[in-house]
């Protein structure tokens, strides 16, 4: 026993014993798994993440991995699906659905060289649905990836110096980061604090080699130790960002855990610590709520990679693991107190936070066009519509970028609203980059201000969670709104709308002025009363409505606000004044 | 002293039975063994007219011992009874088991009062003591098993008389959520603890076809999204709902629908399926109850309530009036010349939207026809020719349609000959030798001439390119007795009666291509395909394939190997293992171009996997990679094991397409004997065809 402590520093005995007092029972041959939710025990079965995914690539008589599997290929950044317009059809057909997968890729702040850029379109072509699909965490989705090609578009990742380790599953996710290095000469610090969190709390099980690279297999695989995860990895998914105010472009209050950059004099002095932010909800179930992230210290940049893993150690050795619609990080500290979690954190670190440091951030999402950054370099600031790339009709997005990505020796830049950054160009080559954009049809032309401030996720008709459509819909939608904003002037006028199809708020609907979460097929709830800066969750004003619904709702109010807003005031504002909704104070007072 | 007879049950389909006597008891006899599937021969001297035409072989002459040979038990009918005391001592001599009518003390053997409905055969015997006291017990017998099955309970009850248990309830629930499982965990508990027998099935493990036997049954089951059913209740919501549903008056039921209020259609699957039951006839025992998100107490109250009247009611209430459900002496014979019209029950294209292939899956009812069919038998489908095909004729060969011809002494229309009794789409020799010698084409008989031309010829080519190629004016009847009347089509059955009672499947893919600039259709696939829709009527009979057979013995191994539509008995064969319950050693091999589209009935294979009905499949999707990929390639990665099921007494079935898939699997089958059997090509040739003797291995090739 000796010589195995000696190998451990007292700090990290010292964890182990917190960790050990609170295992102790369930470490042991005892744990009671019907206590649990059921995957906890596939994930503890799973051999540190291996499971029985390499018999089900291998099942030639279907195109789905088993039920466990499903859970565990998460963690591996793959998400099975099945084409859902077709379900009732091949049911009928006596075929099974048609299975696909979602493959997601960790890109740690969103930045990409162009020949990565380059390597992921070409997946995208060969493997995938010919469409990229930029997420809002600042990620690559690849969506109807077939079984059999799943190997082959891994290891094309991994053949362009990326990874998707990790990208879902009950870990931490992609780290998101500030995207624009011409909007701030900080970019560079905080993209690399994000990647630095990002690869210290990567799983380090082998499994995702051996599966998908034909690494070999380990002698004993049962060398395989999580330090940080343990075998049963967290409670649930784990999120993080790190912000420069006065952008919220990452809605930072959103997330498990936000780091906020704090600026002296042109340098990062440290960060505010935010924890407890989470979106998903569940109609029907009012314990689950959405909650904004509270801001508890101050940390120095030195200290901000042993926050996060230790942010996550306490959430992993207290989070919920019973339910999982009560298992983030937020609900743990709803149940326990903020002041218990502060307490917990102290002693986790061995150190305590310093008391936070003001900051001020004054609008969300991102802003459109060029900009010149101090070094000079031209960014571009693309607005990419659902974050989808794609080639449509004379609209030839997806081949303008691949033009683009051979010419430029910069960096594309995911940004946390499905939109991209083409950074870091000579003024030579933004010309060059215009005269693409031009040609292939994809001109910066006029977006109305909503427009510019719409997500929206996936939904119908490939996940599985989707009530009614998002990605699909919210384009013709935003249409009509345009309409009723044309009539009152309000065409430029910024208004965040996001769309979900359904509660578990990947696009993060709660935070949106204007915030549509899908009930069934053409039917939404809708909230209002969100901010600008992504600091006030949204209420729910009418539930259930139609497309004619929402305009006849919307009309009324978007007129009363043409008419009787004070200089400056936002909408999400305007309607908390006008007392169209009642502001919600606290994510346990949110209802569907 | 009496005698002690032995009763067995004994298959005596194709053997070889002898009646001796010719008269009305023979009669009688004849009909009873025919039912059996006995080959039947006749020795007397005088003959009437009705068992001449019973359809067995009669030998009119005088009875000698020498009639004897070769059978396994004969009847004797003479009502002469020197000549039975002669007979019986023969037989005897001779092997041949002996009955003899009316003369109990002669017989080897005696026949037993039969009462005989599905799987079950009821026989009465008073060991040739008292044949009236046998036939009284086996009426009561029969009027109580009807009974059973008119009040929906199989399993007989301890008393003749107390003939329904209406103390059994099935709970069947269909959930999302798992909600409407736990409701009906708890009923069952509560009504188990009252003595109600019950059982809860999940909907999408029950089935249908037990509905008209039920008694009792609960439904709980939810709705989301906008009124849809939750997906294990998709089907039988379907089913419920469609025109398959039976009658079911003899049903009580109770409906619990979850659901949630802010959905405008709230509990929607749980108010179809009870107005669905009511409309057959069913009887609520409580009315429909609609449960919001919070449901939990309103639920227990239910039960409560439920158990209570559900409990009262079966204690109290008497046995209910027989009702009649006798219909199996419908015994017409349908046959080709005298096809049933069989409902289009379902018709569905079983392959995915991007296949090229297009093959459909169609259901025909056999309700009322008394038609029995084995798993293995083709089905006799009786088509109409396409119609665009009948026009061009009809205005290349310079008629209007309306020209009676006559065909078997009937006057028709020439369109309606050539759309419904004339072959048209295919050209034989017959009809290019019939058509040049009315025509006298020089052309046409140089290709006749030559076998390889007309080989070539006869290929792809239909009856208006010979008009188009060799125009030639003809009358209508003289161009009608050219044409060869057009033959049913078979196809291999896809369905056992034991799992789907009164319907037959066929699998069919539709034939279309292009030739010589214009589009060519086969008749009954397009028939099939494009001229009949659900509900529609079609002509069908059966036609035995006693060569293609599931082995006597249920535990021999069989490897079932099929290309295409090929795969279409073996989905027979296996819903027959199912029903049966026969789990073990069975290997499939499927063959198509894609798996995405044209996996055909993969859902069906994955379930058989799962339950253990299937032990393996191998699948062969020739166009998914660059290489073609076809079955005998995956027999011969795999000829190792597949030499060791063959050595180890398996059965070996082959079925699809003859040209390409046959040959070449025949070819692999003998490189495996070559390479595993460590055997010369000789003595692996050798090996098949001693497969082939010994019926283990069988093809159903076309």
């Amino acid at each position: 026993m000796n010589s195995v402590q000696s190998q451990f520093s007292e700090k990290e005995i010292e964890l182990f014993k917190i960790y050990h007092s609170k295992f102790i029972i369930q470490m042991s041959d005892t744990i009671n798994w019907k206590l649990l939710s059921e995957v906890e025990k596939i994930k503890y079965d799973s051999n540190y993440l291996r499971g029985t995914l390499v018999e089900s690539l291998a099942d030639p008589i279907t195109g789905s991995i088993a039920l466990a599997d499903t859970q565990i290929s998460k963690f591996h950044g793959i998400y099975q699906q099945s084409d859902r317009d077709l379900e009732k059809e091949r049911k009928r057909q006596k075929l099974e659905p048609a299975y696909s997968f979602l493959i997601r890729v960790r890109i740690p702040g969103g930045v990409v060289t162009p020949k990565q850029w380059l390597q992921m379109d070409d997946l995208s072509e060969q493997y995938a649905n010919h469409t990229l699909k930029l997420t809002t965490r600042q990620a690559f989705q690849l969506h109807g990836v077939i079984k059999k090609d799943l190997k082959k578009t891994i290891q094309g990742i991994n053949a362009g110096l990326m990874d998707t380790i990790a990208a879902c599953g009950d870990v931490n996710r992609n780290v998101m980061c500030h995207p624009n290095p011409a909007e701030s000469e900080l970019h560079a610090e905080v993209y690399e604090t994000a990647r630095r969190i990002s690869e210290h709390l990567l799983p380090s099980t082998t499994a995702y080699h051996e599966i998908w690279l034909n690494q070999k297999l380990i002698a004993d695989s049962k060398k395989d130790v999580e330090p940080i995860y343990g075998d049963r990895y967290l409670p649930r998914k784990f999120k993080i960002t790190v912000a420069i105010p006065p952008y919220n472009d990452s809605d930072i209050f959103s997330q498990d855990l936000g780091f906020i950059a704090i600026v002296v004099n042109n340098r990062i002095v440290g960060y505010n610590v935010a924890v407890g932010g989470g979106m998903g909800s569940t109609f029907g179930m009012p314990e689950a709520y959405p909650r904004l992230a509270d801001v508890i210290g101050f940390c120095t940049p030195g200290q901000a990679l042993d926050v996060a893993e230790k942010v996550v150690l306490v959430q992993r050795d207290n989070g919920n693991r019973q339910n999982r619609k009560r298992s983030r990080l937020k609900y743990t500290i709803d149940d326990h107190g903020i002041d218990w979690f502060i307490n917990e954190l102290h002693k986790y670190l061995g150190f305590e936070l310093q008391e936070p440091r003001p900051f001020n951030f004054t609008r969300n999402g991102d802003r459109l066009g060029w900009k010149k950054g101090t070094d000079s370099k031209w960014s571009l600031t693309l607005f990419i519509e659902g974050g989808r790339v794609a080639d449509k009709d004379d609209f030839n997005l997806k081949s303008a970028l691949r033009e683009i990505a051979h010419i430029i020796d910069g960096k594309f830049i995911l940004t946390g609203n499905q939109n991209l950054i083409i950074a870091n160009l000579t003024a030579d080559e933004k010309k060059n980059v215009s005269a693409i954009l031009k040609k292939n049809g994809v001109v910066p032309g006029e977006l109305s201000g909503l427009r510019h401030n719409s997500i929206a996720c996936v939904a119908l008709n490939t996940c599985g969670l989707a009530f009614a459509e998002a990605e699909r819909y919210l384009p013709s939608l935003v249409t009509k709104i345009e309409t009723i904003l044309v009539q009152h002037e309000l065409f430029k006028e910024e208004i965040v709308i996001r769309m979900t199809g359904c509660p578990n708020g990947c696009g993060r609907p709660y935070l949106a002025e204007i915030g549509f979460i899908g009930k069934s097929e053409g039917h939404y709830n809708l909230y209002l009363g969100g901010n600008f800066n992504g600091t006030r969750l949204n209420t729910l004003y009418k539930e259930t409505l139609t497309e004619a619904e929402i305009l006849a709702e919307l009309s009324p109010i978007l007129s009363d606000y043409a008419q009787n807003r004070i200089d400056g005031e936002k909408f999400g504002d305007f309607v908390i004044r006008k007392q169209y909704v009642k502001e919600t104070l606290k994510g346990s007072d949110f209802k569907h | 002293m009496s005698r002690i007879f032995l009763p067995i049950s004994i298959d005596i389909s194709d053997r070889k039975i002898l009646v001796i006597g010719g008269g009305q008891s023979a009669l009688k006899k004849i009909r009873i063994l025919q039912r059996f599937g006995a080959q039947i021969n006749v020795v007397a001297e005088n003959i009437i007219d009705e068992v001449h035409a019973s359809g067995v072989a009669c030998f009119q002459k005088k009875y000698e011992k020498s009639d004897l040979q070769n059978y396994l038990m004969l009847y004797s009918c003479t009502n002469n009874e020197e000549l039975d005391r002669q007979i019986a001592h023969d037989g005897k001599e001779a092997g041949v088991l002996v009955n003899i009518h009316d003369n109990p003390a002669l017989c080897q053997f005696v026949s037993p009062a039969i009462y005989q409905d599905g799987n079950i055969s009821v026989a009465v015997s008073s060991n040739a003591e008292n044949v009236n006291e046998s036939i009284h017990i086996r009426n009561q017998i029969q009027e109580y098993l009807e009974l059973l099955v008119s009040s929906g309970n199989s399993q007989p009850a301890s008393t003749p008389i107390q003939a329904k248990n209406s103390k059994q309830l099935k709970i069947l629930y269909g959930t999302h959520t798992g909600r409407s499982k736990t409701i009906a965990g708890k009923l069952a508990e509560k009504l188990a603890s009252r003595g109600v027998e019950v059982q809860s099935v999940a909907l999408d493990d029950y089935k249908t076809r037990q509905l008209s036997s039920e008694s009792n049954l609960v439904f709980i089951v939810s709705t989301h999204g906008e009124g849809e059913p939750p997906a294990m209740a998709e089907d039988f919501h379907h089913f419920i709902t469609g025109k398959r549903a039976p009658q079911l008056p003899d049903l009580n039921y109770s409906v619990l629908a979850l659901g949630d209020k802010s959905y405008k259609l709230f509990c929607k699957t749980g108010i179809d399926i009870e107005q669905a039951l009511s409309q057959l006839g069913a009887k609520p025992i409580l009315p429909l109850l609609k449960l919001d998100v919070d449901f939990e107490e309103e639920a227990d109250n239910w039960i409560d309530t439920f158990v209570k009247i559900f409990a009262e009611k079966t204690e109290s209430e008497p046995v209910i009036n027989k009702t009649s459900a006798n219909n199996s002496s419908a015994n017409k014979s349908y046959s080709r010349k005298n096809p049933f019209k069989a409902t289009v029950l379902d018709k569905v294209k079983i392959t995915g939207r991007d296949s090229d292939k297009e093959v459909y899956h169609v259901e025909l009812s056999l309700e009322g026809s008394g038609i029995s069919y084995e798993p293995g038998d083709s089905v006799g489908i009786l088509a109409n020719n396409p119609p665009s095909l009948v026009e061009n004729i009809i205005s290349q060969a310079g008629f209007n349609g309306t020209e009676p011809v006559t065909l078997k002494e009937e006057e028709i229309s020439l369109k309606e000959a050539l759309s419904d009794c004339l072959e048209i789409t295919i050209l034989n020799r017959e009809v290019i030798q019939k058509y040049q010698e009315k025509t006298g084409n020089k052309k046409l008989q140089e290709i006749i001439k030559n076998d390889g031309q007309l080989d070539k010829y006869l290929y792809g080519h239909d009856v208006l390119d010979l008009l188009e190629e060799f125009p030639f004016k003809l009358m209508a009847q003289d161009f009608a007795c050219i044409l060869r009347s057009f033959p049913p089509r078979l196809y291999s059955i896809s369905s056992s009666q034991s799992a789907v009672g009164n319907e037959v499947h066929v699998t069919v893919a539709t034939v279309r291509y292009s030739y010589k600039g214009r589009e060519r259709a086969g008749a009954c696939s397009t028939y099939l395909a494009d001229r009949i829709d659900i509900d529609s009527q079609v002509s069908v009979f059966i036609e035995k394939n006693p060569a293609f057979k599931l082995p006597e013995n249920e535990e021999t191994p069989v490897i079932l190997v099929g290309a295409g539509t090929g795969v279409a008995p073996y989905r027979a064969f296996l819903q027959h293992r199912e029903a049966s319950n026969q789990k073990g050693k069975t290997w499939l091999f499927f063959g198509e171009r894609r798996f995405h589209s044209d996996f055909l009935y993969q859902l069906e294979w994955q379930k058989l996997l799962k339950d253990g009905y299937l032990e393996k499949i191998d699948v062969a999707f020739s166009r998914d990679q660059e290489e073609k990929v076809y079955v005998q390639h995956r027999l011969l990665e795999n000829q190792k094991e597949i030499f060791e099921w063959l050595d180890n007494g398996a059965n070996i079935y082959l079925c699809g397409d003859m040209k390409q898939m046959a040959r070449d699997v025949q070819k692999t089958l003998l490189r495996i004997f070559e390479n595993e059997g460590g055997m010369s090509e000789e003595r692996a040739l050798e090996y098949l065809k001693t497969l082939k003797k010994e019926k283990r291995f069988q093809t159903d090739v076309y």
